[in-house]
């Protein structure tokens, strides 16, 4: 089931339609090791790998245009032969600067949109495949210590887009309303102005609009330390003094850090937004209300009696 | 317990041996809403033509606060002040705009309810009688649709039956198609409305006055002057119908003010209850803090739809400084104009050129009604209790962000406006919206216009008939007659019929219908909008190409509509 775009002349923009057929793909593997298994020191290693690839085998069935290839659905974003999430759009190239000569349509501090059929104008012509959102592979690392009574664990988490994939819209408002002062935009995201030539978003404006506003995308990959545990049994010497059957101190942290290119909250989360009358989850850009991921650290003592 | 066995095992047989027919498993909606049985009786079909009610006033008041105005900005009277100069033109009107598509698919969304109601009607249990009526108010808002479509784009894809599956092969028919089509459906209307001074009807539905007034301005738009004459003057000369003259309504002892003042003020605009007014013809409903009444009075404007002319057209007073020190108190519920943002600025035409055969005396331009003097009403400056004067501004006047400001050149902070957008004085606006915290103080929640607004008003059907005169060639006589009856009733002086041509009636309907008019409507269903940019306003002018005159095609609808070509209008 997908939601397909239909003319709005019908009074609708989609319809949810049983369409095409597709050809997933999948590899996963997960090992571990016990690198060290002595009395006093165990060192035991983890390691998962996932990989999943798809591609679409047909859509409608129909070749409607009459160019002997079954036909694309380009306006639901659906193209044979490419990935579901496959990005087709225009393409940013940088922004333009003062005394530049632009295409038409645009305007100074706007994105350069990468003229694809040299035709001198920026028309729907102009999109090209980008990339795609699903991730290439995604990996995770376990390894847990101890040494006599001390334990320690690790765990680093990653998705990663490879070449081209994992991309999310990293596109930031630029319409100049009162909110966006309120908000305080103007300080916090790297807008172009005059003053600011090496911004990375495009001048905040109000009012006028390029002929194109391209969504940017970038790549999400990224590497997490996601769980790190350290813990310390106390001796049965010590126990029988204080008449407990067994105390463990831990401290243990979550999300301690990041390694990413992707800018605005967690590179993982998605929020909700209403796009065609349908709820879909986005990435987390450079939005005013996106949320961090979480931080915890947590010390603990464990007593049985 | 043998017994239970055999029993069972008949049972079981008989399961083996009796089937139900294939229509068993239709269901049947007894005591559920849903798509077959949505359309019974009338209070189905009035569930229906409500919300096309509520489609059409949406899509050209209270959407939000541009959409609506879009068919006010880049017209001849009025551009978007707080933009850069020169307009984006090119940006704003291409294929991909959303400016474009978003309009495109109102306007559809329209068709496709009215063609529901209309295909329903015969599987109905509608009585005679309410098939007819209900057809005709289908085909009415059908034709309101349709009309609009064909000005701003030209042809367009015809669908004139309820859309029960996808259909992705849409083909534009020809402009005259279309309105042939519109010409088709309001003709039914008329024939099968209640008039308008029928009791049957409610204020604000549309009527048999409501049909003719739209088919004299598509019989123009088709060149047909003389069908187009006849329908006009089957409004006017409709008993009970008159141009106001006279004072009248909730405010009409106060001063200043004058007739045309009380056709703006509140609870003024319905012909039944109370005002008395026999000029409006089809007026869009505007009720505060009831659901469904698009406009609210105890959260900000953000949260909830009303129509933001006053926010958007009011101008940004707040930001005025004399030699440091703001003259005016903001947002305050007096003639500086509420809770205005300043948006929407007229254009230079506007303020000026349209008023210099008559400044003085048509009270359209009186102060109260269009707002050039602005009265300080801040006690901490100088000049409180004096007219700040858009012509005159003393000097060391500055505006938004500090920009020093020139007399007579539109700012976001300051320019003339015209009063229809908001409602002055201590109970003008709803009263949660007053603070207390000094006089006609209003909170930072106000920015709508909280009164019921004209779509069609009769002093609109005087001026298309005489469009439609001067079109038949029976010009300037008769033409001038009909806008002269216009321009007595604000005492302006009376046109001499050699002055009469097109331009002079636009010229006119900017008068009179200011900020009311849907100004692209007119623009575009006369092919004028090139000429008349060029020639009213320069902030749009050195963008404006010929091709503007018609809108191009959503390149997101071209792409949708993929088992046929749907070609692009010439120039994009």
């Amino acid at each position: 089931m997908y939601d397909v775009t239909i003319p709005s002349a019908t009074g609708f923009d989609v319809i949810s339609t049983n369409v095409g057929k597709i050809n997933n793909k999948g590899f996963e593997a997960a090992v571990t090791y016990k690198v060290i298994d002595q009395k006093n020191f165990k060192w035991s290693t983890t390691l998962n790998y996932w990989a999943n690839t798809n591609k679409i085998k047909s859509l409608t069935g129909v070749d409607a245009d009459g160019d002997g290839i079954e036909d694309d659905l380009v306006s639901s974003g659906l193209f044979i032969g490419r990935s579901i999430q496959t990005i087709f759009n225009y393409q940013a190239d940088g922004i333009y600067q003062i005394g530049e000569t632009m295409l038409p349509g645009f305007q100074t501090g706007s994105y350069r949109v990468i003229d694809q059929d040299k035709s001198g104008t920026i028309t729907a012509a102009d999109r090209t495949f980008l990339g795609k959102q699903e991730p290439a592979y995604r990996f995770s690392w376990y390894n847990s210590f101890s040494y006599k009574n001390f334990a320690i664990s690790v765990f680093i988490n990653s998705i990663q887009g490879g070449k081209d994939g994992y991309l999310g819209n990293n596109t930031r408002i630029y319409f100049r309303d009162d909110n966006a002062v309120r908000n305080n935009e103007l300080n916090g995201v790297n807008y172009w102005s005059p003053r600011n030539p090496t911004g990375e978003y495009p001048r905040i404006i109000s009012g006028n609009h390029s002929t194109v506003e391209p969504n940017v995308y970038k790549d999400r990959s990224f590497i997490r330390l996601q769980d790190v545990s350290l813990s310390y049994t106390l001796p049965a010497g010590v126990l029988s003094k204080i008449k407990a059957q067994s105390i463990n101190v831990y401290v243990s942290a979550k999300n301690l850090a990041t390694w990413t290119n992707w800018k605005g909250w967690d590179p993982e989360a998605l929020y909700p937004v209403f796009v065609n009358g349908n709820t879909v989850n986005v990435p987390d850009g450079l939005a005013v209300d996106g949320r961090p991921a979480l931080r915890a650290i947590i010390f603990g003592v464990h007593i049985n009696y | 317990m043998k017994k239970i066995n055999l029993c069972l095992m008949v049972l079981l047989l008989l399961t083996g041996t009796f089937s139900c027919k294939k229509t068993f498993l239709d269901e049947t909606p007894l005591d559920f809403l849903s798509a077959k049985n949505a359309f019974i009786n009338s209070s189905d079909f009035n569930a229906s033509v409500n919300n096309l009610y509520r489609l059409v006033r949406e899509e050209l008041y209270t959407k939000n606060d541009n959409d609506p105005q879009e068919y006010i900005y880049r017209t001849d009277i009025a551009f978007y002040v707080p933009a850069a100069f020169p307009a984006n033109l090119v940006g704003e009107l291409s294929p991909t705009s959303s400016i474009v598509s978003n309009h495109w698919k109102a306007l559809y969304k329209i068709v496709a309810e009215a063609n529901t109601v209309i295909s329903r009607i015969p599987a109905s249990q509608l009585s005679a009688t309410d098939q007819k009526l209900f057809e005709a108010k289908g085909r009415f808002f059908r034709a309101f649709a349709y009309r609009s479509l064909a000005y701003i784009w030209g042809g367009v894809p015809l669908i004139t039956e309820e859309v029960t599956a996808p259909k992705i092969d849409y083909v534009r028919a020809t402009r005259k198609e279309v309105y042939a089509q519109v010409i088709d459906d309001l003709n039914f209307a008329v024939a099968n409305l209640p008039a308008i001074t029928s009791s049957s009807i409610k204020d604000g539905e549309v009527s048999v006055q409501a049909a003719n007034h739209l088919l004299s301005e598509v019989y123009i738009a088709d060149g047909q002057f003389s069908n187009a004459v006849t329908a006009a003057s089957a409004v006017i000369n409709t008993p009970g119908m008159a141009l106001m003259t006279t004072r009248f309504g909730s405010r009409k002892t106060e001063t200043p003010g004058d007739v045309y003042w009380d056709l703006f003020r509140k609870g003024n605009q319905n012909r039944k209850n109370g005002s008395g007014n026999t000029e409006a013809i089809w007026v869009i409903q505007i009720e505060t803090d009831i659901p469904g009444g698009a406009a609210i009075s105890t959260t900000s404007f953000a949260s909830g739809d009303g129509f933001s002319l006053e926010r958007v057209h009011a101008p940004l007073i707040r930001d005025v400084t004399i030699n440091g020190v703001a003259p005016f108190r903001w947002p305050t519920s007096d003639y500086t104009g509420g809770r205005g943002v300043g948006f929407l600025a007229p254009s230079k035409y506007f303020i000026d050129s349209v008023y210099t055969s008559d400044p003085v005396n048509d009270i359209r331009n009186a102060n109260h009604n269009f707002v050039r003097k602005f009265t300080s009403n801040n006690p901490a400056s100088p000049y409180y209790g004096t007219d700040i004067d858009f012509a005159n501004l003393p000097t060391g006047t500055k505006g938004t962000s500090g920009a020093v400001l020139t007399s007579n050149v539109p700012s976001r902070a300051i320019y003339p406006y015209s009063t229809k957008c908001t409602e002055p004085g201590p109970s003008g606006h709803p009263s949660n919206l007053y603070t207390g915290a000094y006089p006609n103080a209003l909170k930072g929640g106000a920015g709508f216009t909280y009164q019921d607004q004209y779509l069609f008003r009769l002093a609109e059907t005087y001026l298309l008939r005489a469009e439609a005169e001067l079109g038949a060639g029976d010009a300037a006589a008769a033409a001038a007659a009909d806008i002269n009856l216009v321009r007595a009733r604000s005492n302006a002086a009376p046109v001499a019929p050699g002055s009469v041509n097109i331009d002079y009636i636009l010229d006119e309907r900017i008068r009179e219908l200011g900020v009311e008019e849907k100004r692209l409507f007119t623009l575009m269903r006369l092919g004028k909008w090139y000429d008349r940019i060029i020639k009213c306003n320069p902030f749009y002018a050195s963008a404006a190409q010929q091709n503007y005159n018609l809108w191009p095609i959503p390149q997101s609808e071209i792409e949708r509509n993929r088992g046929a070509v749907l070609g692009q209008n010439p120039g994009y």
